[in-house]
C-alpha cells in the first residue's frame, strides 16, 4: 500500500505526462451530472510561480449522471458507462483522442486535518531540500482504516517565531515549520472512481474535491487572500472550503443538496422526479409573494393523473429545506474559526444556488457578506458550461495546471533521494576501481 | 467518427461506442483501417481471383474486347489531312503523297512510319506528323530549297545547297531565276559554285552557266562563248580579284575569248582568233592593283 504521499507524487508525474501530450479531459463526478470538459495545454507561459500551461477548452460535455447518489458511488458499472458517454460526445466535439483525467468528485465524506511540523535547519539558509525535508516528514494524523488522504498541501511556513511566510526559500533561521492542510476521505468511493475512470483506459492524474476546485474558479483573488468560504450546494452534496492566504485551510462535505429539494416535492404530490425537478427550476422560490396563492402550477403525478398546486404551496415544501441546507452551513462555520479571518464573504455556488430569491434568506442566515459566484471564464469554453453548476469543473481545469501551491514539491524529496544514490554509485567507483 | 454516422454508432452500445470512437481517433488506426486495411484487401482478393488460369483467360478476353471497341469507336475517327507547307506546289504533292484518311481509325495510324515516309521524299528536310483523334492528321514540313539547277546529261534537276534534290513544281519559272551548274561531280559542291555566283554578281547577267571540269575545278561560261577557267583553290576569290581588275582595265568587254586564273598569281587571256593577239605576262597584286 502506497503512502498518500507517494500516490500524489505520482500522479505528478501523470500530470507531467499528460501536459507533455498537450491534452486532458477534466471529469466531474456529481449526483446529478457528470461533465467532461477537454483542455488542450498551449504554450508555456510564465507567469508569477513560474511554468504554467496556458489552457484551451476544445470541447465540453454534460450528461445526467447515474450510479452516483449523494456524491457516493453506488453503481459502478452504471458510473463507466456515464464517463464513456460524456467522453464519447466531448471527443466527437473535439474530435481527438485523451488518454489523461482529472477527475473532481464531491463523494467521500471529505474532512480537513491541520498536521502541523518542524525540522532543524542546519547551515542556517533554508534550501529546496529542507523545504521537501519539512513537509515529507510531517506525521499526517493516523486514519480510520476506511479513510484516505486525497491531498496533502502546505500553507502556511514558519521560521524559528516569524509565521506566516509563504516562500522561506533562502531565508535564514534555525527551525523550519510548516502548517500542512490534508484531506482524506473515504478509501471505497476514491478506489472506485479511480477503478471506474481506469476502466475506461484513462491514466488518472489527480483527484481533487469539489470544494476545493469550486473555490479556484468562484472566489476571486482578494477574497482567497483575505479569507472567504465558498459553498458550493450541488445536488447531492454541499462541499464547503475556506480560503486564506492563497490556501485552502479548510475542506468539508455534508450529504444534502438540491436533490433533497427534488424528493420533497416527489414524496408531496407524488410526481416523478424529472416533473418535481422542472417545477422545482421553473417555479420554485423563497420569496413569498401574495399573489403566488393565485398562480396555480400544473402538473401530473405518477399515476396519470392531472393535478395543480398553487406556487405558494410549492414553495411551502422547497423553503424548509433549503433553509435547513444554509443552516447546516452556518453550523460547520459556528463549529470552525472562520469568524477570526479578516474576510467574512461567503460565496454560494453550484447548481442548486439558482433557485431564486436565495440570496435574502442566505444573508438571514448566513450573515451579510453573501454573494452568488460563477465560474471564472477559460478560452473556448461555451456558453452552456458557464453557470454556477459548473464551478466544480472548471475549478477542476484551474487546479490540474496548479495542483499544489509551489513550495509543495515533493518531487524534491524524491530528487535527493536519487541523488545520494549516484552519490554513492561514485563513491563505490572510487572506493573500488 | 462523421464518416461512419452518429445515427448508426447510437444504437451500439456505449462501452463499445467509446471504444470505437477512441480507435478512430487514433491515427494510426485509422490509417490502418481506412488506407492500408482497403488496399491489402483489394489486392489480395483480386491476387486470389486471378490464381485461376481460368479467370485469367476471362481477364483477357474481356480486356482485348474492351480495346477493340475502343479502337472501333466511331467517335475517334480522324476526319481528313491538313498539311502545312510553304508552298502550295508541294502541300499538293504531299497531299497526293500520303493519300486519303477519312473516316480512319487513329490507332490504324502510324505516326512514326508517316513521318519517315514523308522525309525520305526529295523535297522535304524534315516533317511532323500529329494525328488529332476526331480530328484532322496534321503534317507540317519544312521544305527543301532549291539553290541551283543542276544540267546532266539532258536531264534537268534542282539541288539545295548540300546538294540534295529539291523540289519546285513549277520548274520554269525557277529555272529562270537560279544558277546553273554542270559537269560531273557538280552536284557534290554546291557551295563553292554558289560562293563563285556570289563573286560573279557584277557580271551576273553575262553568265551563262557554271561547268565542272574533271571533278575538280569550275569554269565560268559567260555568253559569247567566253569562257573564266577557274583555279582549284579559292576561286571565289580569284574571280574577284580578276573582276576588280576588270572595273579598271574593262578586259572582259573586249574581244576576249577566254581568261585562264588556273595558275596562281598568273593571268592567260586568249583572244579572239581574228584578232589574233596573246598577251601574256607576269602578274603581281601591284599590277591588278594599278590598273596595269
Amino acid at each position: 500500500m502506497i503512502g498518500p504521499i507517494e500516490r500524489i507524487r505520482q500522479m505528478r508525474s501523470r500530470r507531467n505526462a499528460a501536459i507533455e501530450r498537450g491534452v486532458a479531459a477534466i471529469l466531474d463526478l456529481g449526483s446529478a451530472k457528470v461533465s467532461c470538459v477537454l483542455l488542450k495545454f498551449d504554450q508555456l507561459l510564465l507567469n508569477g510561480t513560474g511554468l504554467q500551461p496556458k489552457l484551451h477548452v476544445l470541447g465540453a460535455a454534460t450528461i445526467a449522471s447515474r450510479g452516483v447518489r449523494c456524491g457516493e458511488i453506488q453503481d459502478r458499472r452504471e458510473l463507466e458507462k456515464s464517463i464513456m458517454r460524456v467522453l464519447t460526445v466531448a471527443q466527437g466535439k473535439a474530435h481527438i483522442r485523451v488518454d489523461h483525467a482529472f477527475i473532481c468528485t464531491s463523494g467521500g465524506s471529505l474532512e480537513s486535518h491541520r498536521p502541523v511540523n518542524t525540522v532543524k535547519i542546519n547551515g542556517g539558509r533554508i534550501s529546496a531540500d529542507d523545504i521537501a525535508r519539512v513537509v515529507s516528514t510531517t506525521d499526517l494524523p493516523e486514519l480510520a482504516e476506511h479513510r484516505t488522504y486525497i491531498s496533502v498541501q502546505p500553507v502556511n511556513y514558519a521560521i524559528d517565531h516569524r509565521h506566516e511566510i509563504s516562500d522561506p526559500r533562502n531565508l535564514k533561521g534555525n527551525l523550519l515549520s510548516v502548517d500542512l492542510h490534508a484531506v482524506s476521505a473515504d478509501r471505497t468511493t476514491i478506489d472506485a472512481i479511480v477503478n471506474a475512470v481506469e476502466k475506461c483506459n484513462l491514466a488518472v492524474c489527480g483527484i481533487f474535491s469539489s470544494a476545493q476546485a469550486s473555490a479556484m474558479s468562484a472566489l476571486v483573488e482578494s477574497e482567497q487572500d483575505l479569507g472567504a468560504a465558498c459553498v458550493d450546494i450541488g445536488a447531492g452534496v454541499i462541499s464547503l472550503a475556506v480560503y486564506y492566504r492563497k490556501n485552502v485551510v479548510f475542506t468539508r462535505t455534508v450529504k444534502l443538496g438540491g436533490r433533497h429539494v427534488t424528493n420533497d416535492i416527489c414524496g408531496a404530490l407524488s410526481v416523478a422526479e424529472p416533473v418535481a425537478e422542472r417545477m422545482k427550476t421553473m417555479h420554485g422560490s423563497l420569496f413569498f409573494e401574495p399573489r403566488d396563492d393565485e398562480e396555480m402550477i400544473a402538473f401530473r403525478d405518477v399515476d396519470g393523473r392531472h393535478g395543480t398546486i398553487s406556487k405558494a404551496h410549492l414553495n411551502f415544501f422547497i423553503k424548509p429545506r433549503m433553509e435547513e441546507i444554509l443552516e447546516t452551513v452556518a453550523a460547520i462555520f459556528a463549529d470552525t474559526d472562520f469568524a477570526c479571518l479578516p474576510g467574512q464573504s461567503i460565496v454560494l455556488t453550484g447548481g442548486c444556488s439558482q433557485i431564486q430569491d436565495l440570496d435574502s434568506t442566505a444573508r438571514k442566515i448566513l450573515g451579510p457578506h453573501v454573494r452568488f459566484g460563477v465560474p471564472v471564464r477559460l478560452s473556448g469554453l461555451p456558453q452552456e458550461i458557464a453557470g454556477p453548476q459548473y464551478s466544480a469543473v472548471v475549478g477542476t481545469c484551474l487546479t490540474a495546471m496548479v495542483p499544489q501551491a509551489e513550495m509543495s514539491d515533493f518531487q524534491l524529496a524524491g530528487n535527493a533521494a536519487r541523488r545520494k544514490k549516484i552519490g554513492r554509485t561514485f563513491r563505490w567507483i572510487a572506493e573500488n576501481v | 467518427m462523421r464518416s461512419l454516422g452518429r445515427a448508426a454508432m447510437s444504437v451500439l452500445p456505449v462501452s463499445l461506442q467509446f471504444v470505437l470512437q477512441r480507435a478512430l481517433l487514433t491515427p494510426v488506426f485509422r490509417l490502418g483501417a481506412f488506407l492500408v486495411l482497403p488496399v491489402v484487401l483489394v489486392i489480395s482478393g483480386a491476387a486470389i481471383w486471378l490464381s485461376e488460369e481460368a479467370n485469367q483467360q476471362r481477364t483477357r478476353v474481356l480486356l482485348e474486347r474492351v480495346e477493340s471497341q475502343f479502337r472501333q469507336n466511331q467517335r475517334f475517327n480522324v476526319v481528313g489531312l491538313e498539311v502545312a507547307s510553304e508552298s502550295p506546289e508541294l502541300r499538293r504533292h504531299l497531299e497526293r503523297h500520303a493519300g486519303s484518311f477519312a473516316n480512319t481509325s487513329p490507332f490504324d495510324i502510324d505516326p512514326r512510319s508517316l513521318k519517315s515516309k514523308f522525309e525520305e521524299l526529295p523535297a522535304v528536310t524534315s516533317a511532323q506528323v500529329n494525328v488529332v483523334p476526331g480530328g484532322n492528321v496534321e503534317i507540317s514540313v519544312v521544305e527543301r530549297k532549291p539553290e541551283v539547277v543542276l544540267r546532266q546529261s539532258g536531264s534537268v534537276a534542282l539541288l539545295d545547297r548540300f546538294g540534295d534534290q529539291a523540289f519546285s513544281g513549277n520548274l520554269d519559272s525557277t529555272l529562270q531565276r537560279l544558277p546553273l551548274i554542270s559537269g560531273a561531280g557538280a552536284e557534290s559542291n554546291v557551295i563553292e559554285a554558289l560562293e563563285i555566283y556570289a563573286a560573279a554578281e557584277p557580271i551576273r547577267d553575262s553568265i551563262r552557266g557554271l561547268v565542272r571540269i574533271g571533278e575538280r575545278r569550275w569554269d565560268l561560261m559567260l555568253d559569247g562563248n567566253r569562257i573564266i577557267q577557274l583555279p582549284e583553290d579559292n576561286p571565289g576569290d580569284a574571280l574577284k580579284q580578276l573582276l576588280a581588275f576588270d572595273r579598271k582595265s574593262r578586259l572582259l568587254s573586249r574581244d576576249v575569248r577566254s581568261v585562264d586564273l588556273r595558275v596562281p598569281d598568273q593571268v592567260a587571256v586568249s583572244l579572239a582568233p581574228d584578232i589574233f593577239a596573246v598577251a601574256t605576262g607576269r602578274r603581281t597584286s601591284d599590277d591588278l592593283g594599278d590598273g596595269a
